[in-house]
């Protein structure tokens, strides 16, 4: 039945070139810093020394007697508006707890003062010159220890908002149970197991960037990198008491985002530039990025989960308390995706309890990051469902196959979780994932390698191991997430096709010119698409959630509905004909008996000719499901017991995205999601010191995956058609990332015997386990 | 025999003389400026800054022919030197071969590393016209991405030395 | 000679006035001569890390020293080669079990390696410089070029106190012995990442059987502390026995533990002495295997 529809498509589900890959691989000045602007001004950022201290006295006098420095900003000098920095719809699910700047610092890394000069170096030399007197308060760099009483309170500002418990620096709590009975009655064994994961970085290529100037009636232009221009455009308004009308948002190309650049930290940069009159530009230095932008939330899971020797789930209990850093951006949202992601994926019998915190502590903000709480959850999830699968000895394949999720059912915590309140209850109606196991099963030689192994294994010091992960992720926040377009027509039957959406990098723009052309039959180079320009494209969230395709793709598609419509309507006066007699086919209108008109005649009749007018509509889209991508992941390991090094010989994922719009573009999202997922998995993580000041912070030693780290990765897309999405689509780009944490946690386990419940699995962690194993 | 020398003028800046992308070119820069700096200064926006030391390959380019970072290189190091940078090696109106096949191949998502990446793949083929995966993927190894997973960069090296190969036929 | 700590992120360059490129060796350490002069050669390293108060760079650039070739003694690398140049000359590739090909294909990553020179990653010790443990393993020496002339040492004494040379000293030529050249060489680097600068340990080993007793040995390991670490006196225990498994078990466990002692607090240093001793016993248990 899917194929059927795939197959009748002309454009979408086709491999098209990616509209700005030539000017990229050509080196085009396409980025946020790649423009030179007259008179700019650069700006640099004081960073707090102290992971936590209040500010007795800062004095800039000295910095600003430097030749070419134009403003030194303190928390005096600017607006004190609590807000959030995390771009998330309004009003937004995250504590109103940060202020442009503040007396008070809260990590090490914290933002002090800001300089403006004319100069890069005479604005470092400012950023020196300027002298604070701190008063230093004790720290806490641990979510557990912060919780404690006695702990110290990182907020205990009157002013900050919507923090639940800022005296036990509680930032985001939520509880939810569905319960059938006593817990634990009907199992016949109990795991219970605890899951770590540390600070982990995006590590976009590109550092953050950002160009505030005015234009010539005095607004503010804010050039930046970012995947929520609107967002951005709001809360710059709120924190520097403006008015949307006043600022505009301009996002080019962006060198990736990964959703570190899902917040809004071009406040300061915008109060710089009102200051000084003058355009200014912060670039952030690559250990800026890693400090002082954003994280993920490290991850503190506790998993008890009852299995019946049948293979049924009985209970299933997930307490997660996430470490949110400093400040509270994404904090309620993050840990309720944690469960709300990956709960539903498999069948409990009985009781379902989810318990999650985020806590403040002070290190560095943790914030929006590919997989979302996903990530963290599925850590815990899948490696317990192979630990259930060995209690009652039952292949951990099948005891998967007998408990997820299927076509038609739904879960309790769909409707209870939502991303930051309740969630809409919802059934699977697309799900590839019995096809997505079979076939992966058979790509990466599942039960013979199993077997070969086992014998192979006796006699080296190389272990060889498999190992598996379900996931299913979101497409969109349901009755939250909205996009829209606006399309009009060019005399020569071509389109612009303006949105909101924002392509980091995913190709978003070509994707959903390939939806509008798709509905008006033209080939999608005709459709020109421009982006992401608060003054000129319509709203939309942005690029986060898993939201582009299936939300501003719906959104596109209506669009692109309506302007058939027109078109029909103006064709319908040029052929004499009724309406409902007429289609568009191959750049032309048609009725049933033959007769067409061009595009090209129809835009030049509406323009020119006859009742002109500019063919034009726009639409917007939200939704009211979040249809689950589904994904099942194989990884083929080697463990040298010698050292503790991991190598992947092999990791397979098979994707159900329901129809890809683009299927070259789609296995790139998930190949990149996959890597990342294996980086992190076996080799990053940024370290502090006792006094939480970040040691790693840097390419040299936080070393991600290189081309050299990787041997077979393969992603296979398997469709499905999504009647909610369009054309059949959901989402893809999250989900890959989700597997490879417990994906290697099985296999390493099944190489080795050696059971990792804390990222990152290291050779040092290994070897250490391997040799406790011994003794 | 007298040395070549640098010494600081009147701004306190070298004037260095080199090719970039085949043209003679005279820049001021000041002893502390690296040549990713230089470079971006006058106008050679392909060529990004990632990091800052090193690690990223962001800053490649083709120093004498062999790909190098220059973001920890002093712009006074280039001096006599001929640089390639990513526009020298095609336009949108003329691309290179590689430029082509990255395209082609679907291995540009969001473009920054790009740059560097094909400078490092123009350094491989240009002294190997048939590497094997393995090569590719050690010779590329200095270029971090983190969009890609680099699963399509190295089929685009492959296709790029296939169009390469029949081009030369 | 001095030390660069590579969290420095004061930059110094900021007072150089003059960049001399010289022709030829003498003209190079003559330029030295002048006060505040420093010698740069690729800078991958140096370029953030140039003493205070320096005025004058003296750029290695055009000097005659980036060749491999032979002479009737020995193997001689010319300090401006390159990793990327060891990694494939044929001389490195063939001789000494191709250790020198190898070691430099772990450098780091081909960016570095297209410009990292075998000086410049021997000039300054430094826990994540990979040649000097494969330099000792070769039993090679370093020749200098100073102002009275120019001097021959074995790498075991260029980083003691027995050589002290100062910062006028250059680096000229890497000799390695050619008696050795059919030993049998082993290299591994263990790390994270595979281009990574730093890794967790190196070991560069060379060994000679005769009649299966081994005849000559050594063993070093680098990246535990800026120097290799190599120890005589385990050697010697090695030397002409019959290696048990007793042996093999019992004088890897002793590196082990010399490893330990280093950082005897730190876990990641505990870890390190694991890998000292395994990578030993695996060494060893495979040249019984050989016999």
């Amino acid at each position: 039945m899917p194929e059927a529809k795939t197959k009748e498509f002309k454009v979408v589900n086709k491999r098209v070139e990616k509209i700005d890959s030539l000017g990229l691989a050509c080196g085009e000045p396409m980025f946020t810093g790649d423009v030179d602007i007259k008179g700019v001004l650069y700006a640099k950022l004081l960073w707090s020394p102290h992971a936590h201290a209040r500010i007795k006295n800062i004095d800039v006098s000295q910095a600003l007697k430097i030749k070419g420095v134009r403003a030194a900003l303190t928390y005096k000098d600017v607006p004190r508006v609590p807000h959030t920095t995390a771009g998330q719809g309004y009003p937004e699910p995250s504590p109103y707890d940060t202020y442009i700047l503040d007396n008070k610092v809260r990590f090490v890394g914290d933002r002090v003062a800001a300089v403006a000069a004319e100069t890069i170096e005479a604005a470092e030399e400012a950023v020196k010159a300027v002298k604070v007197d701190y008063e230093i308060l004790p720290a806490v760099l641990d979510q557990l220890e912060a919780m404690k009483p006695g702990a110290p309170v990182i907020h205990d500002e009157k002013d900050s908002k919507n923090i639940p418990d800022a005296k036990r620096n509680i930032a985001a709590k939520f509880d939810f149970e569905v319960k059938n009975g006593e817990w634990f009655a009907d199992a016949d064994h109990v795991v219970e197991k605890t899951y770590r994961i540390p600070y982990f970085q995006h590590c976009a290529i590109e550092p953050h960037t950002t160009i505030c100037y005015f234009d010539h009636q005095n607004r503010l232009i804010i050039r930046t990198s970012t995947q929520v221009p609107f967002h951005v455009r709001r809360i710059v308004a709120q924190a520097l008491n403006l008015s949307v009308k006043d600022i505009r948002v301009i996002k080019p190309r962006i060198g990736g985002g990964f959703g570190s650049k899902q917040e809004v930290l071009e406040d300061v940069v915008a109060a710089l530039a009102l200051k000084t009159k003058s355009p200014v530009r912060l670039e952030y230095s690559r250990k800026e990025v890693f400090i002082s932008s954003r994280t993920r939330h490290p991850a503190f899971m506790k998993l008890k989960t009852g299995v019946k020797k049948d293979g049924t789930i009985t209970d299933m209990s997930m307490e997660i308390i996430l470490n949110t850093g400093a400040y509270g951006s994404h904090a309620l949202t993050v840990m309720m995706c944690s469960g709300s992601h990956t709960i539903p994926m498999y069948r409990v019998k009985n009781n379902i309890k989810f318990s999650g915190k985020s806590v403040y502590t002070n290190l560095p903000v943790a914030g929006a990051y590919r997989g979302y709480g996903a990530t963290q959850a599925f850590f815990g999830l899948e490696a317990q469902m192979d630990l259930m699968a060995e209690k009652i000895g039952m292949d951990p394949v099948l005891f998967r196959k007998k408990n997820y999720i299927k076509l038609g059912e739904g879960s309790p915590v769909f409707k209870a979780m939502g991303e930051g309140r309740e969630g809409v209850e919802q059934v699977i109606t697309s799900i590839g994932l019995a096809e997505g196991m079979e076939r992966g099963l058979k790509e990466i030689g599942w039960y013979e390698k199993k077997k070969r192994y086992a014998a192979e294994n006796k006699n080296s010091h190389v272990k060889k191991g498999l190992g598996m992960a379900c996931l299913m992720q979101g497409s969109g926040i349901p009755e939250v997430d909205m996009g829209s377009a606006t399309i009009k027509m060019n005399e020569d039957g071509s389109f612009n096709l303006l949105i909101g959406a924002t392509d980091l990098g995913t190709g978003s723009d070509t994707i959903l010119a390939q939806i509008a052309a798709e509905v008006l039959e033209v080939p999608n180079t005709d459709v020109i698409v421009y982006s992401s320009d608060t003054d000129l494209t319509p709203f939309d969230v942005g690029a986060y959630a898993s939201s582009t395709t299936f939300i501003s793709g719906g959104a596109v598609k209506k669009t692109a509905e309506k302007v058939r419509e027109m078109i029909i309507e103006v064709a319908a006066k040029i052929l004499d004909e009724k309406k409902e007699n007429l289609y568009l086919k191959d750049k032309q209108v048609f009725s049933k008996d033959g007769k067409r008109v061009t595009f090209q005649e129809v835009a030049n009749t509406s323009l020119y000719y006859y009742n002109q007018h500019q063919i034009i509509a726009s639409a917007s889209h939200f939704a009211r499901t979040s249809p689950p991508p589904f994904s099942a992941h194989f990884a083929d390991i080697e463990v040298d017991t010698r050292t503790g090094e991991v190598k992947v010989v092999d990791y397979v994922s098979c994707v159900d995205c329901g129809t890809a719009i683009n299927p070259t573009l789609a296995e790139g999202q998930n190949d990149g999601a996959v890597v990342n997922g294996l980086s992190h998995t076996l080799a990053e993580g940024i370290e502090f010191s006792p006094n939480g000041t970040p040691l790693n912070a840097n390419f040299r030693r936080y070393k991600i995956f290189t081309s050299s780290d990787i041997e077979k990765v393969r992603t296979i897309l398997i469709p499905t058609y999504e009647p909610n999405g369009p054309f059949g689509a959901k989402s893809v780009s999250e989900i890959g990332i989700n597997g490879p944490l417990p994906a290697l946690s099985n296999a390493i386990y099944d190489a080795c015997g050696v059971r990792l419940c804390e990222a990152p699995f290291t050779p040092y962690r290994i070897l250490m386990a391997l040799k406790k194993k011994q003794e | 025999m007298k040395n070549e020398k640098l010494s600081l003028d009147k701004n306190g800046r070298f004037e260095i003389s080199l090719k970039v992308n085949g043209k003679p070119l005279s820049m001021e820069v000041k002893p502390s400026e690296s040549l990713l700096e230089a470079l971006r200064k006058y106008g050679y926006k392909g060529t990004k800054k990632g990091c800052d030391t090193g690690d990223c390959g962001s800053c490649a380019i083709l120093m004498d022919g062999s790909s190098r970072v220059s973001c920890v290189m002093p712009a006074f190091l280039a001096h006599g030197s001929e640089i390639t940078t990513i526009e020298g090696l095609g336009t949108v109106q003329n691309p290179h071969a590689i430029q082509a096949a990255f395209v082609e191949a679907g291995a540009v998502q969001c473009g920054f590393c790009i740059p560097g990446m094909i400078v490092s793949a123009k350094h491989l083929l240009d002294r190997n016209k048939t590497p094997g995966e393995g090569e590719i993927k050690h010779h590329l190894d200095g270029n971090l991405c983190r969009c890609t997973g680099y699963v399509k960069q190295i089929e685009a090296v492959k296709l790029a030395a296939k169009k390469l190969r029949k081009s030369s036929k | 000679m001095f030390f660069i700590n590579p969290g420095v992120t004061e930059v110094f360059v900021n007072n150089i006035k003059n960049v001399i490129f010289p022709e030829t060796l003498k003209d190079a350490v003559s330029a030295l001569k002048k006060k505040k002069s420093f010698f740069m050669s690729s800078s991958t390293f140096s370029f953030k890390s140039v003493p205070e108060g320096t005025e004058n760079i003296v750029l290695a650039k055009k000097l005659p020293l980036r060749y491999v070739k032979k002479d009737p003694k020995n193997l001689l690398i010319g300090a401006l080669t390159t990793f990327d140049d060891l990694e494939n000359n044929p001389l490195c590739r063939s001789l000494f079990s191709g250790i020198l090909s190898f070691s430099a294909s772990r450098c780091s990553s081909q960016l570095i390696r297209n410009m990292a020179t075998v000086g410049g990653n021997i000039a300054h010790p430094n826990a994540f410089n990979l040649l000097p443990v494969v330099l000792t393993a070769l039993g090679a020496s370093v020749k200098v070029a100073l102002r009275t002339g120019s001097k021959t040492v074995p790498v075991r004494d260029f980083y003691s106190s027995k050589f002290k040379c100062g910062t006028e000293a250059i680096i000229t030529e890497i000799q390695a012995p050619l008696s050795l050249a059919k030993d049998d060489f082993y290299f591994e680097k263990v790390s994270k990442i595979r281009s990574s600068w730093d890794s967790y340990i190196t070991v560069a080993f060379r060994s000679r059987l005769r009649n299966g007793r081994l005849e000559d040995l050594k063993l070093a390991f680098g990246a535990i502390t800026a120097f290799p670490y190599v120890n005589e006196a385990l050697e010697k225990e090695l030397l002409g026995a019959e290696l048990t498994p007793a042996l093999i078990k019992s004088v890897s466990a002793k590196y082990g533990e010399a490893v330990l002692a280093f950082h005897p607090a730190s876990r990641i240093n505990a870890y390190r002495a694991e890998l000292a001793a395994n990578l030993t016993a695996f060494y060893l248990k495979g040249l019984t295997e050989k016999v």
